[in-house]
């Protein structure tokens, strides 16, 4: 058999399982959101009413801003936070880089609720941080805004992506040859120059990559609002899950989902047009 | 241009650079042990070695990628050691170029000149006459991964030259390049020199690139010099064994000095005794060896009796491997060559031969 | 620079531990406050957590969903990663966009369109619809596991063996798949850890038989006990625990290419 027909052979039934099980389902959520409920039955006669319901209703319209709001901004945190972390991970860290690599990824398998859980204990007024500060003598009475917050809940965001940001980042850095930082040193450019100059623009593929990464889960999770946001916990992607739930809209939650499925396919687009063009201008020579 | 500052500089009799007992170890490596070397100013200098002989950290540290273990670093009179590898006058063309992958040939080679204060117009005039030097100003608006191994190569020398410095490293710049390209820029390198009147160091592992560019070779090994000069003077007198094998090849006899004869020496050797030039300072007694170059032995009616071993044809020549007393000789032989196994007589004329030291 | 980054690295890492680090402190703690200061060690929380008859049954459901879906999951993966990786078919990125989708699908989406597809064919809820489901999420990660691994296989091992008279198919069994063991095996425990500690799309999909994620999301919700600590403790240490297999494995196959 040849190598290019086996390869195909081989696809098939990963076509076939990501088709059944991603492809057909997205679909079929498309042409729910062209539904409507009526009382406990869906009827099926397509309409737009849903999408209209969405566009006019400011409550709708802002959440979905807030997420992606909140998704910018775990990105940039992530990103900042990170940069020195891969910069490290990748120049630095020389043997110990796999072992340091595998210990950053090991708090994500960890499960999404015990993590949750885990800033209730440490937020919490009884918490740890507060109970330290207390003990510090920096405050003298424990900080109510730090759970059930959007404090808490962005902490916790960051805390659960920026592994994903720091890998993203890191592979960028791995192939920043050393030389280039030598020769940008050679021919008179200071530190802050090398870094504006070289080392910013041949990692920048490696942000947007990250930060798109970030992005996308940051706008998908709804848990880590939902139990830490308190009153601010309320996010589209949880209205969502109430619409498919308890208040029973199936119609309107697949309208709403694919609006942000539309969104998010937009963001990628345009995310995979600046990587191409960063990567086409930071091509090794 | 630069040429005429430099040649008024020229006429300076202090060294353009000065390396005063220089020292670097990497934990407990010693790459660089006690080196004192100058540069005159407008010479094309070469450090000469095989890999892990210190040459390159050499670079290095005038270029300011390392720091100094112990030692001073001179340019033009001034301190160089605490100056940043930036704030240095000197510019490097690294073995695998550098060049900036997300900028066009043109910005490389404008690069460092925007730390010049210069204007932007005359920045970029002056990128594009560093480009028109090394004839790659067709090549401006393209990126780097757009060119050849050879293009890139110039490229990276116009980006060093651009910005006009005291003193232009090469690290083994041409080692990428196959043969044929090689020779071209080994021509070029030295043309340019000359034009611009720079001072250039110049690491190679290649003796004979070594030979086509250099005023001066400096040979080195195991993190010290073993010899320096011009290269005439190290071909014809070699100070050690090392040397004289490492430029040229030379099978090198062991002996001992019998007595001194003016400026040469009555050498003991296997293949009996004889009056021979050599280096200076070797007392009676010493050990020392005799250096024969494959085209110093000649085969004939008279001499040392050996038998043919290898021969190795090489176009113009046969290169003859001989043995002779338990000792390997090798002998350059014009025409049809003596089959393996046959005996031959091994002569050579003492004062074409030349005696060195064991070792440095 | 050099200790300036080390610095801020560890302060990152700190971090990424402190949660994890106080439930580990607070699960040994005798009082049953969870502040400080602690008032003493204990055992009881881990008693009273293995004792819950309850988990037990979740812990069950959890592995009979788990070793389907690393079984699964590692096989589409190496078939994937294969099909991307050695045979360049024609819509290499079409297809490894496709490959990306579920990762890039906020995960109710993806749970929601499931559980539509699932009612529109009359499938209810069932250990299978959750094994469906996760598989679709994980494959991501077991394809770049396996792929990263095949990257490392020189391809001219396949040249010398084919040179050597082995046809396709043979030179794939004798050459790239023992190689490519020890992929396969960190991807399976990779595949193992996502599923056991997978939520949404389990508690969205889940039947009448649940999962211990979904089984201890309302205590974790309203009922916070010391014992949930443990639980924790006991769920991260097996977790790290597969995971430093997965790893072994994964250097003795580096070691071997």
């Amino acid at each position: 058999m040849r190598p290019q027909s086996a390869g195909t052979w081989l696809a098939l039934p990963v076509v076939a399982a990501l088709g059944a099980l991603c492809l057909a389902p997205l679909a079929i959520l498309f042409a729910y959101s062209f539904f409507s409920v009526d009382f406990v039955t869906i009827s099926h006669d397509p309409s737009l009413k849903n999408y209209a319901r969405i566009l006019q209703s400011e409550t709708y319209r802002g959440l979905i801003a807030r997420a992606f709001g909140s998704g910018l901004l775990v990105a940039a945190i992530t990103a900042v936070i990170g940069y020195p972390v891969a910069w490290f991970l990748a120049k630095r860290a020389g043997a110990a880089k796999t072992m340091l690599l595998t210990l950053l990824l090991v708090p994500l398998y960890s499960g999404d609720l015990l993590r949750i859980f885990a800033w209730r204990v440490l937020l919490g007024a009884e918490g740890a941080i507060n109970r330290s500060l207390i003990w510090l003598g920096a405050i003298d009475a424990p900080l109510q805004g730090l759970l059930f917050s959007p404090l808490a809940t962005h902490i916790a965001l960051t805390y659960n992506y920026l592994p994903f940001m720091v890998i993203g980042l890191w592979l960028a850095f791995e192939s920043l040859d050393d030389a280039w930082l030598e020769a940008a040193a050679d021919l008179g450019a200071p530190g802050r120059d090398r870094f504006r100059r070289v080392t910013l623009p041949l990692t920048a593929p490696g942000l947007i990559a990250g930060g798109l990464m970030v992005f996308v889960m940051v706008v998908g999770d709804y848990l880590t609002p939902q139990l830490l946001g308190g009153a601010s916990g309320v996010t589209v992607i949880s209205a969502i899950n109430d619409l498919f739930g308890t208040a029973f809209d199936w119609p309107l939650g697949s309208a709403i989902a694919w609006t942000m499925l539309a969104i998010l396919m937009l963001c990628f687009g345009a995310g995979a047009v600046l990587i191409r063009r960063s990567s086409l201008v930071a091509e090794g020579a | 241009m630069a040429v005429a500052e430099n040649t008024a500089a020229g006429r300076r009799t202090r060294p353009l650079l000065e390396a005063i007992a220089l020292y670097k170890s990497y934990g407990s490596v010693q790459a660089v042990r006690g080196i004192d070397l100058a540069l005159a100013h407008e010479s094309y200098v070469t450090l000469l070695g095989p890999s892990g002989c210190g040459k390159t950290t050499l670079l290095r540290m005038v270029g300011g990628f390392e720091a100094i273990g112990s030692g001073t670093l001179m340019l033009d009179g001034a301190r160089l050691d605490d100056l940043p590898a930036n704030l240095r006058p000197i510019n490097t063309v690294f073995q695998s170029y550098a060049l900036f992958p997300h900028l066009t040939v043109l910005e490389n080679v404008a690069f460092g000149l925007s730390y010049r204060s210069l204007p932007k117009d005359r920045i970029k005039a002056r990128a594009r006459e560093a480009l028109a030097t090394v004839r790659m100003e067709a090549m401006a608006d393209r990126r780097p991964r757009q060119l050849s191994g050879g293009q890139q190569q110039r490229v990276a020398l116009a980006r060093a030259i651009a910005n006009e410095p005291r003193l232009l490293l090469l690290d083994e710049p041409l080692s990428a390049l196959d043969r044929r390209m090689r020779k071209d820029m080994q021509i070029e390198l030295k043309d340019l020199q000359r034009r611009l009147g720079m001072t250039f160091l110049h690491v190679t592992h290649d003796q004979e690139e070594a030979f086509a560019l250099s005023d001066r070779i400096v040979v080195m090994r195991d993190g010290r010099i073993e010899q320096q000069g011009a290269p005439g003077d190290i071909y014809a007198r070699p100070a050690t064994a090392y040397v004289a094998d490492f430029i040229g090849g030379a099978s090198c006899l062991p002996g001992r000095i019998l007595g001194q004869v003016g400026k040469s020496y009555a050498i003991e050797t296997a293949l009996g005794r004889h009056v021979v030039p050599g280096v200076s300072g070797l007392s009676v007694g010493a050990r020392a060896v005799l250096c024969l170059r494959s085209e110093k032995v000649a085969l004939g009616e008279t001499g040392t009796p050996a038998h043919v071993t290898h021969a190795v044809y090489r176009g113009a020549d046969w290169l003859l491997e001989c043995v002779a007393g338990g000792q390997i000789f090798q002998v350059t032989h014009v025409g049809p060559p003596p089959a393996p196994g046959e005996t031959v007589r091994l002569s050579f004329d003492p004062d074409r031969v030349w005696i060195a030291r064991e070792a440095a | 620079m050099s200790r300036l980054g080390t610095l801020w690295v560890c302060l990152v890492f700190g971090f990424m531990y402190l949660p994890i680090a106080m439930i580990a402190l607070f699960s040994v703690n005798t009082s049953d406050v969870m502040a400080f200061p602690l008032t003493g060690v204990t055992g009881q929380w881990f008693a009273e957590i293995l004792g819950d008859g309850r988990l037990g049954g979740g812990f069950l459901t959890t592995l009979a969903v788990a070793f389907p879906v690393a079984l699964l999951t590692t096989l589409l993966g190496a078939a994937a990663a294969l099909a991307l990786s050695f045979y360049a078919t024609r819509f290499r990125v079409l297809f490894a966009a496709l490959l990306l989708l579920p990762f890039l699908v906020p995960r109710l989406i993806l749970a929601v369109a499931q559980l539509i597809l699932f009612k529109e064919l009359g499938v209810s809820r069932s250990l299978l619809t959750v094994i469906a489901g996760q598989s679709v999420i994980i494959l991501p990660f077991t394809t770049v596991i396996v792929a990263s691994v095949l990257i490392r296989i020189d391809r001219r091992l396949i040249e010398a063996a084919a040179d050597l008279g082995a046809s396709g198919w043979s030179s794939f069994r004798r050459v790239v798949l023992p190689l490519m063991g020890n992929g396969l095996m960190a991807a399976w425990v990779i595949a193992f850890v996502l599923s056991s500690s997978e939520y949404v799309l389990t508690a969205f999909l889940s039947g009448r038989q649940q999962a211990l994620s979904v089984l201890v999301a309302s205590d974790f919700r309203f009922d916070l006990s010391p014992s949930l600590n443990a639980l924790a403790v006991l769920i991260v240490l097996g977790n790290i625990a597969l995971v430093v297999i997965a790893e072994a494995i994964r250097h003795r196959s580096g070691r071997l290419n």
